[in-house]
């Protein structure tokens, strides 16, 4: 491990010793960072390496738990990411953040405040002369200030976004994943403008996922794992296959036994063609009994949407769906009724009921289960809570009784929950989005074992997962998906998270 | 009225029950037996002790002040009367604050249902069943509108109920003339009005079975527990194979449905058409499912609305008895429903701390 490189000259940005905490999950773990001026740096990792956390510390906008920020070598406060622009912290935030019916010139001013005419009327011609400055800086000097940002392509939003974070001249410009939903030609745009930044001496963050830009872009790398800073080194000296290396951690991490185990040979769940509107193009797939299949990619590449695509949450534009050779309707009730179920990504907005017990979270979505007599559509109080009782046992989950408030338990336990609802559908296919996301290690060792478990018990499983170890650890069978489309298959013994991650990252270095 | 049971949907925390401890250890068949009812006992929050607490001292003071007066039957049988037709909408409304949306249609509707009933008993000499009939109808069509402006179009149900509440009040305008109708309405209707059944109003029965019907649908259906569900998290709900539209649609004819019965029972006791008759039960309604959502732990339900539509009445009468001003009535209940609201939704202290720690030393 090389320690960090200093920059020549004094960092126009320094972090030291930064550390932030939520709960016992560590986000950032004294982290140490500098930017030296003009200098254009990388910031790589894993999806929840902790770049985002670790920007958003260096940016204002949440307050480090330990450790100080620099700016030109005087340590600052930033109260805030409006403050942190005062002082020459850009930032360009990863999501398309622009009010769509305002103009051009009116997103750019949004942040910094319009310029006044006496001190209270908007002098609109002042703001379209900047405005229009600015917008040359970033290409786009041929649009007028007032056409509507609805108007615009994708990258030229993400041109006004960067145009309006130079409104307060930057001495170091955050770019979170500028590229993330960008063409190939679009990406060049990008990175003409942040070349012409850095001729001009601004310096530059650069977080991607790209590896191949963040070579030819860069002028440092700095890797991230699990919260803390493993790797800094010149970029010249990296290869992608180096940068695959440093990003996974080849270092022998501790890896629980195998979980895999050979399927059946009955066809459960056969996608065919599918695709819906969020969705880039038609995608197929099997599934058999028993079996797990893990479907990798990078955030934004397409696996939630395909999950959706699948189950009926969105409505599909092609293909159809057969769960033991029967077509399925494209809505959730069809799906939950031919035995498909989707424990979706986050727990919060398409999962729990938050104002329900955690007995009626279970029950919710087989509700006519409990009736206490067929014809009446009467739940039963006891049958639920009997029902309930037996999942909540089966599946561990720690609470006091099952008439406890959902919201009282922790994250693992909201998701054994919600496992237990579905499971109450008594579904053939189970859908999991990220089943781990943002719950302690215990809980995720025991949701590894029921996934295993319920393989075994025939059922078949479509894993999403970021964490690539669980796929290699779980995954008999695994697509990976890049930008919306199946990029690679592979099979028992080649599902591993170097393979993995090689095929993620635009197929760069050699898998191990 | 039992009104602590609305709370059952989705309750507090439980901690007194007889099951305290963890699940895990207690999914044995074997448990049960040991407490039979196995239905866990509910703790009052601040904010419900609260509510009642605050009733019973208001029912307080007014008996001291004035004896006489509510120590009367015929006092209680006028603020239960007066309660009947703002109650009816007001629960109604609720079903539609369940499902998470708001109706700012149905006061257009009571005139509607009102000009409708009128005109065919006065004008056209229909037996005032019919009368009726065609009054629901149209309010069931009200309803089915607001519930596709709102589901299908995805317009904001705010804007959707008052869209359609211009248009109904339109509606009602051209049915009516706009001038009031107070002949050719049948005795055989009137009747309604001033008939009691076991010492109560027609109107007031009229209440309790909708009030039990709508109660039955909300807290012990499986479709009830989807309304609460697609309120609370509707994208869960619709994953769950909730047909959420469908469910909010309706919440919306409940209310509308509710608003005609209202305007039907207001044309027989009034045994006229007036314009504007249905602004006045706009406010009351939401204040009353509102009030009501303090004693269901922040959460609607419609005993908790029936409650609060009594509340507000009996501070209404007992400020009239008091010779209070009219503008004294309204900043008073309209204080007490901010305050009852403020309390429900930061009054997360819960009394029953106490009442656990009794527990221990007994």
């Amino acid at each position: 491990m090389t320690g960090p490189t200093t920059s020549p000259l004094e960092p126009v940005l320094e972090a030291r010793g930064l550390r932030k905490q939520y709960g016992p999950l560590v986000a950032v773990d004294d982290v140490d960072l500098t930017v030296g001026p003009g200098e254009v740096v990388g910031l790589v990792g894993k999806n929840g390496a902790g770049k985002s956390s670790l920007i958003k510390v260096l940016t204002g906008a949440v307050q480090p738990d330990a450790g100080e920020v620099l700016l030109a070598g005087e340590p600052v406060h930033l109260r805030g990411p409006a403050e942190a622009r005062r002082r020459g912290v850009g930032f360009v935030h990863q999501e398309l953040n622009l009010v769509e019916q305002a103009s051009i010139a009116e997103n750019i001013a949004l942040g910094g405040g319009l310029p006044r005419r006496a001190g209270l009327l908007v002098s609109w011609g002042a703001l379209h002369q900047r405005a229009q400055t600015l917008m040359e800086a970033v290409d786009i000097g041929h649009l007028d200030p007032r056409t509507r940002v609805a108007t615009l392509t994708p990258v030229q939003k993400r041109q006004v976004m960067i145009a309006a974070a130079l409104w307060h001249p930057p001495t170091v410009l955050v770019l979170d994943e500028p590229t993330a939903s960008l063409s190939e030609h679009e990406v060049v745009v990008l990175h003409g403008i942040v070349r012409r930044l850095k001729s001009r001496g601004t310096s530059v963050l650069y977080v991607s996922h790209r590896l191949d830009e963040v070579i030819g872009l860069t002028d440092r790398v700095v890797v991230m794992r699990d919260g803390a800073v493993v790797d800094s080194e010149e970029t010249t000296r990296l290869d992608k296959g180096r940068l695959v290396a440093m990003i996974t951690g080849s270092a022998g991490q501790d890896r629980p036994t195998h979980l895999r185990q050979d399927p059946g040979a009955e066809i459960v769940l056969d996608v065919h063609e599918v695709s819906s509107d969020r969705m880039v193009e038609p995608v197929s797939l099997q599934v058999r009994a028993g079996e797990v299949l893990g479907l990798a990619g990078l955030v934004g590449s397409g696996r939630t949407e395909l999950l959706r695509a699948i189950f009926g949450a969105d409505s599909r534009r092609t293909g159809e769906v057969r769960v033991g050779g029967e077509v399925v309707g494209c809505s959730p009730s069809a799906s939950l009724r031919s035995g498909i179920a989707l424990l979706s990504e986050d727990r919060l907005h398409g999962g729990l009921v938050t104002g329900f017990t955690i007995n009626r979270n279970i029950t919710f979505a087989s509700l006519a289960r409990f009736r206490h007599a067929r014809w009446l559509p009467l739940p039963s109080g006891r049958r639920e809570r009997d029902r309930s009782r037996d999942l909540s046992a089966d599946l561990a989950v720690k609470a006091e009784s099952v008439d406890a408030p959902v919201m009282s338990l922790s994250g693992g336990n909201q998701q054994k929950v919600l496992l237990a609802r579905w499971l109450s559908t008594e579904p053939r296919v189970l859908l999991l989005d990220e089943p781990t996301l943002g719950i302690d290690i215990e809980a995720k060792t025991e949701i590894y074992h029921l996934l295993h478990r319920l393989a075994g018990e025939g059922f078949a499983l479509v894993v999403v997962s970021s964490e690539f170890p669980e796929l290699e650890l779980l995954c008999s069978r695994a697509l990976v998906l890049r930008e919306g489309r199946v990029v690679a298959e592979l099979e028992g013994a080649d599902v591993t998270e170097t393979a993995l991650l090689h095929h993620c990252f635009d197929g760069a270095g050699s898998p191990a | 009225m039992d009104a602590p049971d609305v709370t059952d949907l989705d309750g507090r925390p439980r901690r007194d029950e007889e099951h305290a401890e963890p699940v895990t250890v207690d999914a044995g068949p074997g448990r049960g037996a040991e407490s039979p009812a196995r239905r866990p006992r509910r703790r009052l929050t601040v904010s419900q002790a609260g509510l009642v607490l605050a009733y019973v001292v208001v029912v307080g003071f007014f008996w001291s002040q004035r004896p006489d007066v509510f120590a009367s039957w015929q006092t209680w049988r006028g603020i239960l009367d007066a309660s009947a037709l703002p109650a009816i909408v007001a629960m109604g409304l609720t079903v539609t604050l369940i499902a998470g949306d708001f109706d700012l249609s149905f006061g257009a509707t009571i005139g509607l249902s009102m000009a409708v009933t009128a005109v065919l008993l006065s004008t056209h000499g229909w037996s005032w069943p019919a009368a009726a009939l065609v009054a629901l109808a149209c309010a069931l069509a009200i309803g089915v509108v607001n519930g596709v402006l709102v589901t299908w179009a995805n317009v904001n149900s705010l804007i959707a109920t008052l869209a359609i509440s211009s248009v109904v009040t339109g509606l009602d305008a051209k049915v009516s003339n706009q001038q009031t109708i107070s002949t050719g309405i049948p005795e055989s209707f009137t009747d309604l009005g001033t008939t009691r059944w076991l010492g109560l109003g027609v109107s007031l029965w009229v209440a309790i079975v909708v009030g039990a019907a709508l109660y039955l649908l909300v807290s012990h259906t499986e479709s009830g527990r989807y309304l609460f569900a697609t309120g609370g998290n509707r994208e869960a709900a619709r994953l769950a194979g909730v047909r959420t539209r469908a469910l909010r649609t309706v919440g919306m004819v409940a209310c509308a449905v509710t608003a005609a019965i209202v305007g039907v029972l207001l044309c027989a006791q009034t045994a006229s058409y007036y314009p504007n008759a249905g602004g006045g039960y706009l406010l009351p309604a939401f204040a009353a499912a509102f009030l009501g959502t303090a004693l269901g732990g922040g959460r609607f339900g419609i005993a908790a609305t029936a409650f609060g539509v009594l509340f507000l009445q009996t501070l209404q009468t007992g400020l009239t008895v008091l010779n209070v001003q009219p503008w004294a009535v309204s900043v008073v209940q309209g204080s007490v429903l901010a305050i009852a609201v403020i309390v429900s939704t930061s009054g997360q202290i819960r009394l029953p701390r106490l009442g656990r720690r009794r527990a221990v030393r007994a």
